[in-house]
């Protein structure tokens, strides 16, 4: 009896102290195991082949040469007048357009986000290059002969602006919107365009740069 | 612990064999105090072995994501034809990055924890006697995954936290080894890798803790 009666007084000790029916249910055990994974350095280089570059408007405009004065005679012939536009005198000309190319014929241009870079790379950039290739003479040939334009000094532009023929640009992963987008930048000489219409060459095609790019 | 459990599971079933010839003692009753404590081990416990080498999945391939084998792309996006001032200014922009061209099929690959040209085939491995437990055990699994830093989920650059490779268990699977006198059952998990936030290539690190639960 005195027996029995220290068993339970240990069992229901047991009880207070035990979750007991916590330890009724399953019991678990976990391990941990490391684990790695290599990516592999990827590139892509989106780009833009084939640049038309158009003109917006026409070189047209009035503009309003001030007032002249000529004596007639009553036969109507003219005396020499005053503020008269002499033939080749463009010096004389008062107001002049302010698209004016006299004294000024190459025009420097961007063309922007015509490149982008995305990928991985083991420092999460890379170097993308310009290279001027050949036909940066464009002609337009017409009945009179023919006329050119000349492109130089290619460079190209990243998203802070920064130019260069070569730089260093952040690669931010493989997803679309993650890419680096850029432009490029060159010359057009225009003093030997003396007709209107379409400079290229003679095979249809354009002038030429190369862009490469490389992880790093 | 494993060990530990064993010595219990063994000295409950000798004093539960000598229970019935044995006067009644003082540690008759320390053993019902014991068993209330660790009722599980009446039946015998599992040994349970986790994977404890670090597990280096093959390198993923650019055809996995891509939809041919070359880790360099060019993409033509075709022609752009702006206006442009007398001064050389260019309004229109040739493209955004929303109208590039996807080119990549996926951004997820996938490995089972056994394809590390590893000869050890499994993560973890469940041995128990049959005598010990006569019928099939009743066990379940689960998998949780983390980078060094505890973010769930993730698997970080070595060098580079703010490059990180989301990563999900999409399958699982349960290998039946028992032999005559013991059950053994051996699992292992498959993997699923989303480079989204990846912009490093290199390695990624991270661990996989495994859970068994069971009667």
């Amino acid at each position: 009896m005195k027996l029995k009666n220290a068993i339970g007084a240990l069992i229901l000790g047991a009880t207070l102290i035990s979750p007991l029916g916590k330890t009724l249910n399953a019991a678990q055990t976990s391990g941990n195991t490391r684990i790695k994974v290599t990516l592999p350095e990827i590139i892509i280089l989106h780009y833009i082949s084939e640049i038309s570059l158009n003109f917006t408007t026409d070189l047209t405009t009035q503009i309003d040469e001030q007032s002249g004065s000529w004596t007639t005679a009553w036969d109507g012939t003219n005396s020499a007048g005053t503020n008269e536009l002499a033939n080749g005198a463009s010096h004389n000309l008062e107001a002049r357009p302010t698209f004016e190319l006299d004294g000024n014929t190459t025009i420097n241009t961007s063309v922007p986000n015509v490149w982008a870079v995305r990928g991985l790379a083991p420092n999460a950039e890379a170097t993308v290059t310009i290279t001027q290739g050949k036909n940066t003479t464009l002609t337009h040939t017409h009945t009179n002969g023919s006329d050119t334009i000349t492109l130089s000094g290619f460079t190209i532009s990243s998203p802070d602006e920064t130019t260069g023929v070569t730089m260093d640009v952040a690669l931010n992963g493989i997803a679309r919107a993650d890419a680096t987008v850029g432009g490029v930048n060159f010359t057009m000489d225009l003093s030997l365009a003396d007709s209107a219409g379409e400079y290229e060459n003679a095979d249809g095609s354009g002038f030429e740069y190369t862009i490469s790019a490389t992880t790093i | 612990m494993h060990r530990r459990q064993q010595r219990d599971n063994t000295c409950i079933e000798r004093i539960f064999g000598e229970k019935l010839s044995m006067p009644v003692s003082i540690i008759n009753v320390t053993v019902f105090v014991f068993i209330f404590l660790h009722p599980v081990n009446s039946l015998g416990v599992p040994e349970i072995t986790f994977r404890n080498n670090v597990i280096g999945f093959v390198e993923m391939e650019p055809e996995e994501i891509f939809s041919n084998s070359n880790d360099a792309q060019s993409v033509n996006e075709g022609a752009f034809e702006p206006e442009i001032s007398w001064y050389g200014n260019i309004v229109e922009e040739g493209f955004s990055t929303g109208d590039l061209q996807l080119v990549y099929s996926t951004l997820s690959f996938s490995r089972w924890t056994n394809a590390t040209g590893s000869n050890r085939p499994w993560l973890w491995r469940y041995r128990q006697q049959k005598n010990e437990h006569p019928s099939q055990p009743s066990f379940s699994v689960s998998y949780s995954i983390e980078d060094e830093y505890g973010n769930n989920g993730k698997l970080t650059h070595t060098a580079d936290s703010e490059s990180w490779i989301e990563v999900t268990v999409v399958d699982e699977k349960i290998i039946d080894n028992s032999k005559k006198k013991r059950w053994i059952f051996k699992g292992s998990a498959k993997l699923e890798f989303n480079i989204s936030n990846a912009r490093r290539s290199g390695v990624y690190h991270g661990s996989i803790l495994t859970t068994l639960t069971y009667l």
